[in-house]
């Protein structure tokens, strides 16, 4: 049984997976077009409430010990609500990662495969995800632990490398749009630290449910210092984001190191390192929506499950017609959703039945 | 048992299967990027067509792939393969020439965009947008803008001491480091300048030298193609291209790009020439070395922009003479005097050309403007593109000539 269940630093690295994905793609883009110059006063800002955000859930999570939040909103609301809210969140998790998978592989084609149809390239994720979480249930936990430190040490490089290509003037206007755009109605791109939504299902699946306040303290100031530096990089970097739109900019990035004429091209290196790690987020994602499904039907080996999941998130990343509906739904329609499902609904359920349980007690 | 085999064998011929539709789905990018498939694009020139001015002439210089084979030798096989083609639009252009050539057009080795004179000044932004959108074009790829036609620039261009064409664009812009009367330009930085309300973008200027122009001329008028060196070589690359927007509205002396790299650091280190204090027929050359402490500084003063530059740099005295005596400490403050105040008026002058002759602020004081601005929205409403023209400027330069070299004193 412990076979399956995570240590700390497994299960930082599983929050912090979703922050990684979702910085190749929207988050830099997203957070630069609504905040100009003052995204990283907005950044660390909403950064310093994601990290008390997720000491509140440890609080809050504190009085269910070894119990997820499907397991909490039955003590709540019963067995049909329990399994209404499993299936919110079957949903949150299938879309998201779906969305997510359509972007990255339509960017993917654009930088390396002209010629290959994007449905090719999805295909080759969901394989790689059906043959990972058929194979070992926790072989994708323990890649995607390995990948994240490689990944934040490649990100330090990319950072360190394209040093002399940053312009610090550039975050000046230091308010950018104005004072309540930056820190009121800023506060919304707290959808960026969307990987806490995993704080809710890591409680029965850790080795060490002790260290649980360590874990979402740590993957949320982590998750911060990535994002802080990410928009850094492409703040600092590049002067048009105001009015111009580029698929991957940190790919983009990537392509401006050079050291000399002998080190050059070094995009290819860390689009390999990305490719693993959004192989790892996806599998990830799969992984949790088979946990919720085994927790709302009691079924006891997901396993055979796997393939039918595969399957689904296929179909989903296909119905986008093109690239501008899947960039509108995970750049316009994504951020909300999480906002909904993980800070604010998530949210509620855990303030009520900690007062349920304060009111029994 | 029997289950364990069929599933088994169910397993393998689902990857088996996969494999196979994998390999296939991916093979058709595998076959375009094959090195038979493919001819490597060094360098592109882009004109205007001569019949009709809407048109473009786009010229594309090919390299030999066997060139680069350990068993190829000396410059004579590296002549330069250059085709032209008429068209709309630069994919037009590149679809034309992969059915001429039977081999599809590879850029991500091109090193070198050469816009025309006549083309750069009717505005560029369409070439740059097209350019900057393919993924083979690297943002690291010079610009130049040719006094003449690209594709002379480019037939004249083939250096004639390197074997490898490309090594040569890469490394070419570099004298700048220690000239200081070129720079390099890259559709990068082009591109970026062009999209933001901070700067305006700028190319390395380009030409061709004529049979007359070797006669002197002074450094504080040489541009690309009146350089007074007699060589095999005809293309010349010295000074700056001024663009307002993606228009080419001035050029740049090679003192004035000096200017411009100084306070852009981007010079290492590079030489001026002064009258002699001491002897005002005769001239000294001194090497002055950045300190990499070059400061821009912007105020708004009554509503005009207030540009402040220090500028620090160290000196060695290059020339020497039967009486020349560099341990003077006295000697050597007049000297350092003498070229701070040449520096400054040289300096000032480039901010002035910029700013009240092509209304264009190529070294991106905008950019340390923003901080006198609390929002966006301030900045856009003070619109700083036009108003940097009424920007005044202060220039201070702080050199310290330590010495002459080798010999000191004679």
């Amino acid at each position: 049984m412990d076979d399956s269940r995570f240590n700390t630093k497994e299960a930082i690295a599983i929050i912090l997976s979703v922050a990684v994905a979702h910085s190749l793609l929207s988050i830099p883009k997203s957070l630069l077009a609504d905040q100009k110059s003052a995204a990283i006063l907005n950044i660390t800002f909403v950064s310093l409430l994601a990290i008390a955000f997720s000491y509140i859930i440890y609080k809050l999570l504190k009085s269910f010990p070894g119990k997820n939040i499907l397991d909490i909103s039955e003590f709540l609301g019963g067995k049909k609500f329990k399994i209404v809210l499993g299936i919110l969140f079957l949903l949150y998790f299938t879309f998201s990662g779906s969305i997510l998978l359509r972007n990255f592989c339509e960017c993917i084609k654009v930088v390396y495969f002209a010629n290959t149809k994007v449905q090719f390239i999805i295909a080759m994720f969901i394989a790689s995800v059906i043959i990972v979480c058929s194979l070992n249930f926790k072989s994708h936990i323990k890649t995607n632990y390995i990948i994240m430190p490689i990944v934040l040490v490649s990100m330090i490089f990319l950072f360190i490398s394209n040093l002399k290509n940053f312009s610090t003037s550039r975050m000046y206007p230091l308010l950018g749009d104005g004072f309540i755009n930056t820190f009121i109605t800023g506060t919304s791109n707290i959808y960026v630290f969307g990987g806490l939504v995993f704080l809710y299902f890591l409680p029965p699946l850790l080795k060490e449910p002790g260290k649980f306040k360590k874990i979402s303290l740590i993957s949320a100031i982590v998750s911060a210092i990535y994002i802080i530096m990410t928009i850094s990089i492409v703040l600092f970097m590049f002067a048009y984001f105001v009015n111009i739109n580029e698929i991957m900019p940190l790919f983009s990035a990537a392509r401006n190191i050079e050291f000399g004429a002998f080190f050059q091209r070094l995009e290819s290196v860390f689009l390999l390192i990305w490719l693993i790690v959004f192989a790892c987020y996806l599998s990830i994602v799969v992984m949790f929506c088979l946990e919720i499904f085994k927790s709302i039907s009691n079924i006891k080996d997901t396993r055979p499950l796997v393939p039918s999941f595969g399957l689904l998130f296929l179909a989903i990343t296909l119905i986008p017609k093109n690239y501008a509906i899947s960039n509108f739904l995970e750049t316009h329609i994504y951020p909300y959703l999480n906002i909904g499902v993980d800070f604010i609904l998530s949210g509620l359920i855990l303030l009520l039945a900690n007062y349920k349980l304060k009111k029994q007690r | 048992m029997v289950n364990i085999i069929r599933s088994n064998i169910f397993k393998n011929f689902f990857i088996i299967l996969l494999l196979i539709s994998l390999t296939l789905g991916f093979s058709k990018s595998y076959t375009s990027y094959t090195i038979d498939n493919l001819d490597f694009v060094t360098s592109i020139g882009i004109d205007v067509s001569e019949t009709d001015d809407t048109k473009l002439k786009i010229s594309f210089e090919f390299t030999k792939a066997s060139n680069y084979s350990p068993e190829s030798s000396g410059s004579s096989d590296n002549e330069p393969i250059i085709n032209t083609v008429e068209c709309s639009s630069i994919d037009t252009a590149i679809n034309l020439m992969n059915a001429h050539m039977g081999k599809e057009l590879k850029l991500s080795h091109c090193k070198l965009i050469v816009f025309s004179e006549k083309l750069a000044e009717k505005g560029i932004s369409d070439e740059i947008y097209t350019l900057i959108n393919n993924v083979q074009i690297r943002p690291s790829t010079n610009i130049i803008v040719s006094k003449c036609s690209s594709k002379d620039y480019l037939e004249n261009l083939n250096p004639s001491i390197e074997d490898y064409v490309t090594k040569y664009y890469e490394v070419f812009p570099n004298s700048g480091k220690y000239t200081g009367y070129t720079t390099d330009a890259t559709i990068g930085d082009f591109f970026y300048s062009m999209s933001t309300n901070t700067c305006e973008p700028y190319a390395i200027l380009g030409g061709l030298s004529s049979e007359d122009n070797n006669s002197y001329e002074d450094i504080d008028n040489i541009i690309a193609g009146t350089m007074p060196i007699d060589s095999e070589r005809k293309a010349q690359t010295v000074g700056i291209a001024v663009f307002k927007n993606d228009r080419l509205v001035g050029e740049l002396t090679a003192l004035e790009t000096l200017s411009f790299s100084i306070l852009a650091g981007k010079v290492n280190n590079f030489l001026v020439s002064i009258p002699n204090p001491n002897d005002s027929n005769d001239t000294l050359d001194i090497s002055l070395y950045d300190d990499m402490n070059t400061k821009i500084d912007v105020d708004i003063i009554n509503n005009s922009p207030y540009v402040t530059a220090n500028i620090k740099l160290t000196g060695v005295i290059g020339t020497t003479s039967y009486d020349s005596d560099y341990l003077n400490q006295y000697n050597l403050d007049e000297i350092s005097n003498y070229v701070s105040s040449y520096l400054e008026s040289v300096i000032s002058s480039f901010f002035y050309k910029t700013s009240k002759e092509y209304h264009a602020d190529i070294s991106c004081v905008g950019k340390r403007a923003l901080k006198n601005f609390a929002t966006w929205q301030e900045y856009e409403s003070y619109n700083w593109k036009d108003r940097y023209r009424d920007s005044f400027f202060d220039v201070n330069v702080d050199v310290n000539v330590k010495s002459g070299s080798l010999i000191t004193e004679t």
